[in-house]
């Protein structure tokens, strides 16, 4: 498994929507262009989400 | 005064990518977001003396209560503080105010009953206000077995739960309840009624919008109560003497702002001791935000200290 350090920022950010996903049970693999409302992301999950994105 | 920096920071990552808000979920979907979001914003590692889970009668069943002992309570018997979460009477829970909670607590020198009263859609109101009403009474009746000083006796709560404080000090006073010492409102809808110069300046980008209060009265509000009941907006209560001192909480960039000041007017008119305070640069809820929010954090322990002055 990669370290997130070691990641170039896009897979950074795929790894952390995914791993935010995955605690709500939703496993299914993230791609660039997907549109994450689909996946029943709200406004408040931007939040928490850019949070992780700045402290990766 | 501009908005806190971070609050701005806050208020454009909401906005990212265009989400959908509250208002355009169900509640369960609300619920669930802001439990995740609270895991994030609220403030972490309050460590207090002892939490303790427990139940007790309710008008239509157990509701569950959390009490906090704080670090370092006032002397035997230690005061009481009933505090009421908010969410607009349809999310949040006792989980989501747990930091808010803790920390005052510890400043207050209270212990700390966070009340979970039945929410909407599933009980329409006005149950969360009955329940809240029997936590207050069972509180009081129960002082000497829980080493609670029946006569300072506190409510407090934000929001929604904000409604619920100052409603319970209401109807204590009509059905000539328990005698309460203080309410603690933060950022209280008072009017849900109200068409404020607050409420259409920030109706739209600062959190809680006006499309959100209006989906949460469809959950709550069965169509048979008047959104002018008291128990809903009691700001309206024709005679507000005689209710306990009141220190209330507002923020600049709420829409809730002009009638939580409303609510402190009034009551000063009516004789009540209010200390009244509009947090500059603030939005809503950001006493629940003090894990992203600096400002919040020396608020949120300035309210604590107020309390216990007030309680001494």
């Amino acid at each position: 498994m990669s370290n997130v350090s070691e990641l170039a920022p896009r897979d950074i950010i795929l790894k952390i929507v995914a791993d935010f996903l995955a605690r709500q049970s939703v496993t299914r693999t993230i791609r660039p262009d997907d549109n994450l409302r689909d996946a029943g992301l709200t406004s408040m999950d931007m939040v928490n989400i850019v949070l992780q994105v700045e402290s990766a | 005064m501009p908005l806190d920096p971070s609050v701005q920071r806050f208020l454009r990552m909401l906005a990212v990518g265009g989400f959908p808000t509250a208002s355009e979920q169900d509640p369960g979907a609300v619920r669930a977001a802001f439990r995740r979001l609270a895991e994030t914003v609220d403030v972490k590692d309050v460590s207090v003396e002892r939490v303790e889970e427990q139940e007790i009668p309710g008008p239509a069943g157990p509701v569950p209560i959390r009490v906090y002992t704080p670090i370092t309570p006032h002397r035997d018997p230690t005061p009481a503080l009933l505090y009421f979460h908010g969410g607009a009477w349809v999310f949040c829970d006792l989980d989501t105010h747990d930091g808010l909670c803790r920390t005052l607590a510890n400043e207050s020198g209270c212990r700390l009953v966070s009340v979970a009263y039945r929410q909407a859609p599933e009980h329409k109101l006005p149950a969360a206000m009955e329940d809240s009403y029997a936590a207050a009474e069972w509180v009081a009746k129960h002082a000497r077995a829980l080493d609670l000083d029946a006569h300072r006796l506190a409510v407090a709560g934000d929001s929604a739960g904000g409604t619920l404080a100052a409603v319970v000090c209401q109807l204590a006073k009509r059905r000539n309840g328990p005698k309460l010492a203080l309410q603690v409102l933060l950022c209280p809808k008072t009017d849900v009624s109200a068409d404020t110069a607050s409420r259409r300046a920030f109706a739209s980008g600062y959190f809680f919008d006006r499309a959100t209060l209006a989906w949460a009265l469809k959950h709550a509000c069965p169509s048979e109560l008047d959104l002018t009941d008291t128990r809903l907006s009691p700001l309206l209560a024709e005679d507000l003497s005689g209710l306990p001192p009141a220190q209330i909480h507002t923020a600049e960039f709420d829409p809730l702002r002009d009638e939580g000041e409303a609510y402190a007017s009034r009551l000063a008119a009516a004789g009540v001791s209010v200390r009244y305070t509009c947090h500059p640069g603030m939005i809503h809820h950001f006493y629940g935000m003090a894990g992203i929010i600096p400002y919040a954090q020396q608020a949120l322990k300035d309210v604590g200290r107020a309390i216990r002055q007030a309680l001494a």
